[in-house]
């Protein structure tokens, strides 16, 4: 059994525009292990993808407290590509889109990234890996010849983030707001790619607002997030109790003093 | 160079047998290259470069004077052309495509001429298998002063490459190629520049496309040495199009500057320039594209796009869009970019396990490749792959 664990988290962003450093995740506690299904909820602006992208290790957060841990060992001073290779895995919200890459070659690197540079995957049984990826996520061939994210559509692009987790087999993966922009079929599909790959060896940590995709994937564990930490964790029920009562309900009930952004009217 | 000496020099060039036609317009060209000026291509210098002399007699190779012709097509030195098929030679040696004797270099070229190939294609054929034209077996002296010749024939459809071997001998290159598209052709033509960094390359080519014929030109500037290029698709005939993807990679101290223009003649006629340039160590990098919309084109488009990637800090680029628009009743448009390895870009591969360095590689492998995925022939396509894989990584 693997563990992922974060230790009081505090992570700050600078600004873009007025170069101010603001704090954004006030210390945020987790233990995570393979074989569990995790689920962060929370209102709008309140840490969750700053959370998902500082534990990939985007170099745009900045941890000022605090620790993130694989099997004990801190991943703090790790890039993000060492940090994948090490076995995490972040499905984005809004993946980059490069032209001239095309999606096999990218996932051909992806995978060799891992191999030792004298072996690389043989091409058959990447192709074999590669259909029967597509098969499941009910993709066509064509995918893999079109460039990367390049002109694709919202549900093309969740589909294409959950391919790749098919094909990388990581230790944990982060899935950042997966549901967003999908219509019931093609949250499904990418659900049912997701259930695919849980299993003993295989954690994840879902990022999402609302409920639908719990119905979906079942988590064993259920984080609700507001004013950047972890302020209640239970089991599935909680996410029932959420969609009740909302955030707010929550809020008052723990008195906790924030803002929700968009949930109050 | 003296009058005299160039004289002198200038019959030593002859081919043997050359027709006086062709002789006299040597002669012509010669007194045009006193009194005309240097080409410009915008913010590159290249005085100092040795374009448009003669260097001293490299030693004279014997000619491969050899004709390859086929059912299909005529193809041979400009040498045997000119006397074999002389008519039809003259008919479109600088008839159509190159017209005016208009700058300095231009002139050189044509009075020293020592070099290149006369393709003709008659119409009505479809050609299933690409020609490929390599230069070197022409070359008549050290220093290459070609002149290609490649005619398409009314309702032609024929693939075309033009490249040349690295190693090649001398120390500069003047290169012209005329390409004719006669009405309802279309031609798939990748021209190759791969010379090495001891050389200073002119490369002058000129497309005439005629009525609804298609012009598909993909160009790899991949040389190591100091460059300047000057590519020009005129759309004559009516509803002809003519595409040029350009890509360009400069590295070490060299430096490339490539006007590259497309003229609207006639109307309902659609001319695309895109061009995509990698610039590396201390190199130099110039894109000039220029679109040029004449009066009376009605319903036509011109559009283009040049974009540079900087990879270093001691590099410089510049990418340059002129339209000249003329005519109320046109679409035009441009985009130019100068810009850096995107981090966005970076950090998504690299979230993905890719090293930085991988990551890099693909980037700018996807950025400059973009081209060479779009040619349809395999084998072309693995050749020109090839020729941007080594001058990216040994440039």
């Amino acid at each position: 059994m693997e563990t992922l664990e974060i230790k009081d988290l505090h992570v700050s962003v600078k600004d873009d525009d007025t170069q101010v450093e603001k704090e954004i995740l006030t210390g945020v506690n987790l233990v995570m292990h393979t074989g569990e299904v995790h689920a962060i909820m929370g209102p709008n602006g309140t840490g969750k993808s700053t959370l998902s992208e500082t534990i990939m290790g985007n170099p745009h957060y900045h941890v000022t407290q605090g620790d993130i841990l694989l099997n004990d060992r801190s991943l703090l001073t790790e890039p993000v590509d060492a940090r994948a290779r090490a076995g995490l895995f972040l499905a984005m919200q809004y993946p980059a889109e490069i032209k001239g890459i095309t999606n096999m070659e990218f996932l051909r690197a992806a995978l060799n990234a891992r191999r030792p540079d004298d072996q690389p995957i043989p091409i058959k049984d990447f192709l074999a890996q590669l259909d029967q990826a597509l098969e499941i996520l009910n993709m066509t061939s064509d995918m893999a010849e079109r460039y990367l994210n390049e002109g694709f559509s919202g549900g093309e692009r969740k589909r294409n983030e959950i391919l790749q987790l098919l094909m990388i087999k990581p230790t944990f993966a982060i899935l950042d707001e997966l549901d967003s922009g999908l219509d019931i079929d093609a949250l499904q599909v990418v659900s049912k790619g997701v259930n695919h790959v849980i299993g003993p060896d295989f954690g994840t940590l879902m990022i999402t607002h609302y409920k639908r995709i719990l119905k979906y994937i079942h988590p064993d564990q259920v984080h609700v997030m507001m004013g950047g930490r972890i302020v209640k964790t239970g089991d599935a029920t909680l996410a029932d109790r959420l969609e009740d009562e909302g955030y707010s309900g929550l809020r008052d009930e723990l008195g906790i003093d924030v803002d929700l952004v968009d949930s109050e009217v | 160079m003296s009058e005299a000496i160039g004289k002198t020099k200038l019959h030593a060039a002859l081919f043997p047998n050359e027709p006086t036609w062709f002789t006299d317009m040597r002669q012509r060209a010669f007194e045009e290259m006193q009194i005309t000026n240097d080409p410009r291509f915008a913010k590159v210098d290249y005085r100092n470069w040795g374009l448009g002399e003669l260097s001293a007699e490299g030693p004279t190779k014997d000619l491969a004077l050899v004709d390859h012709s086929t059912d299909d097509y005529i193809l041979c030195p400009i040498a045997i052309a000119m006397v074999k098929y002389e008519k039809l030679f003259q008919t479109y040696y600088m008839k159509k495509a190159l017209t005016e004797l208009s700058d300095r270099l231009i002139n050189f070229s044509t009075a020293f001429v020592n070099a290149g190939n006369f393709l003709y294609v008659p119409e009505n054929t479809k050609l299933a298998k690409p020609i490929c034209l390599n230069q070197i077996e022409y070359s008549q002296t050290s220093d290459e002063i070609s002149h290609n010749l490649i005619v398409l024939g009314e309702g032609t459809q024929a693939t075309i490459c033009l490249d040349n071997q690295p190693e090649q001998a001398g120390e500069k290159i003047h290169r012209i190629s005329e390409i004719v598209l006669e009405a309802g052709s279309h031609l798939n033509l990748i021209t190759v520049d791969n010379f090495s960094s001891n050389k200073a390359v002119y490369v002058n080519r000129q497309a005439y496309v005629g009525e609804q014929a298609k012009l598909d030109w993909t160009i790899g500037s991949f040389s190591d040495g100091n460059v300047v290029a000057e590519m020009n698709a005129e759309l004559v005939g009516r509803r002809s199009t003519a595409t040029i993807n350009n890509a360009a990679i400069t590295s070490g101290t060299q430096t490339q500057g490539m006007n590259t223009r497309l003229t609207n003649l006639a109307p309902y006629t659609t001319g695309k320039i895109r061009q995509r340039g990698v610039v590396l160590d201390q190199s130099r990098l110039v894109f000039n594209g220029i679109g040029k919309i004449v009066h009376g084109a009605h319903g036509t488009i011109a559009e283009q796009e040049n974009r540079l990637l900087m990879l270093s800090d001691q590099a410089s680029g510049d990418a340059n869009p002129i339209l000249l628009i003329d005519e109320n009743d046109v679409e035009a448009g441009h985009a130019a970019s100068v810009g850096r390895l995107d981090k966005k870009q970076l950090y998504y591969l690299m979230s993905r396990g890719l090293s930085k360095e991988v990551a890099k590689q693909l980037v700018v492998r996807g950025f400059i490749g973009i081209f060479a995925k779009e040619i349809t022939n395999r084998r072309i396509r693995e050749a020109f792959q090839k020729t941007l894989e080594r001058k990216l990584t040994n440039g």
